[in-house]
């Protein structure tokens, strides 16, 4: 775990052999080059979240908490200050994500998810429970993260959280254009009706964008699986 | 299997949380009945997880961890428990949600438990919860064999059928089917034969009835 106390986080760079399927190594890398251009400015390493989660959810383990916690507080409030929110508010939401994270973490299922989309839907559903008590109140929840019958999930036959590593360089192979977008969606939680206002284009450019964008995600993670799969 | 399904940016606007709440339901509902749209949604989640381990951190306070785990209540001294996960993970539930117990009672089958309000012979409606300015949120029964009066929207509507089955012009919808009809259709859903149907219902707007009797009895919504 020492690989991720504080700063030495930064320049942690996970290689995946092209050659082999050889387990993941952890290799140090400049940040420069094609990761510096696609905003790729720390990376959290992998395997080393996904045992955090696992010794939280097991064991309680409040240390790996705090590893946890020391990751992913910080994006949280990134995430919250892109969506909107005041530093004092993005503080806040992030450290009641952070709390949430903690008592639901028994619920946390890597079959399904990464850890890291794990606590992003928890992250979101906080933002989106905050929006609704500031503009509209009500007693009724949202209900994002009802409890779902266990489908055929092409998911359950890969390792998630390598499918998210690979999803995360592919990001940034997409066209600025199309960034742009995924970005508007995912980190400000815009509509495609809101974007394309933010942007003057036409409601069917932002489709086609966001569209082709995810389009081409997935069938890079078709792909992973495939390779997956086949090995 | 599940022939209709809620167009791809709705998924999108769902994943990303940008759906007003009673329509961000209504997929949620959908997505428990359908594998693939509820794989879709995932896919899209895990690029969100993605992105969100990519932002550029921005750093916490200083004391913020020293509260989060005063909070949570435990202090990393005394993390060598082991304790197993205890029942504060079932009691926070603040952001979880769940399907609203009406909508439960129907996808198992005890939708007659519901108390149901007539609104005219063949329809009868329960309003859900629903804080969102201008969209109304309900279950609508259709009596076996009956239609909903004809009617056109101002705005969206989106049918997500539980149970039973219905059609409407050359389409047939059975349970975890979703159906968004945009202000220009007409249409006239009938219920199956063979039992009623029973929809969750949520409608942009106002609702203009065409037809005659439809807007004598007024019995689909009233907003």
């Amino acid at each position: 775990m020492g690989a991720l106390q504080g700063r030495e986080v930064e320049a942690a760079v996970l290689v995946r052999s092209q050659t082999d399927n050889a387990p993941p190594q952890i290799m140090s890398k400049e940040p420069s080059g094609s990761t510096a251009q696609t905003g790729w400015r720390r990376s959290v390493t992998k395997p080393d979240v996904e045992a955090l989660m696992e010794r939280i959810a097991l064991n309680r383990d409040a240390r790996a908490f705090a590893e946890l916690f020391e990751l992913f507080a910080p994006r949280i409030k990134a995430f919250m200050i892109k969506g909107g929110a005041d530093l004092a508010s993005a503080e806040e939401l992030s450290q009641e994500t952070m709390v949430q994270v903690w008592r639901r973490a028994a619920s946390f299922d890597p079959a399904k998810a990464s850890a890291s989309t794990w606590i992003f839907t928890i992250a979101r559903n906080k933002r989106i429970d905050r929006l609704r008590r500031e503009s509209r109140p009500g007693p009724d929840p949202v209900l994002y993260e009802a409890d779902m019958p266990k489908p055929a999930n092409p998911f359950e036959s890969v390792d998630n959280a390598e499918t998210e590593w690979t999803l995360r360089q592919r990001v940034a192979t997409l066209s600025t254009e199309q960034i742009e977008v995924i970005e508007k969606a995912f980190y400000e939680d815009k509509s495609h009706a809101a974007i394309a206002e933010d942007l003057g284009l036409p409601l069917g450019t932002v489709k086609s964008r966001i569209r082709l964008a995810l389009g081409r995600l997935r069938s890079m993670m078709n792909d992973e699986r495939e390779m997956e799969a086949g090995k | 299997m599940i022939q209709h399904r809620p167009p791809e940016e709705m998924l999108v606007d769902y994943a990303t949380g940008a759906l007003p709440q009673p329509v961000a339901m209504a997929v949620a509902t959908h997505a428990q009945l359908c594998a693939e749209s509820q794989q879709d949604i995932q896919a899209m989640e895990a690029v969100g997880g993605a992105m969100l381990v990519d932002l550029e951190p921005v750093p916490v306070s200083e004391g913020a961890l020293a509260k989060v785990l005063k909070q949570i209540g435990e202090a990393p001294a005394t993390a060598e428990h082991g304790a197993a996960p205890d029942a504060r993970v079932q009691a926070d539930t603040d952001a979880v949600g769940s399907l609203h117990r009406d909508v439960l009672a129907v996808l198992e089958g005890k939708g007659e438990s519901i108390h149901w309000k007539r609104k005219g012979p063949a329809v009868s409606s329960a309003a859900l919860p629903c804080d969102v300015p201008g969209f109304d949120l309900r279950l609508l029964k259709i009596k076996a064999g009956k239609a909903v009066p004809q009617h056109t929207h101002d705005g969206m509507e989106i049918t997500l059928c539980l149970s039973g089955g219905y059609s409407d012009g050359d389409a047939h919808y059975a349970r975890g089917d979703f159906q968004v009809a945009d202000p220009s259709l007409d249409h006239r859903p009938v219920a199956d034969d063979d039992g009623d149907c029973i929809v969750l219902a949520v409608v942009e707007k106002r609702i203009r009835l065409t037809s005659r009797t439809g807007r004598l009895i007024n019995p689909f919504v009233r907003l």
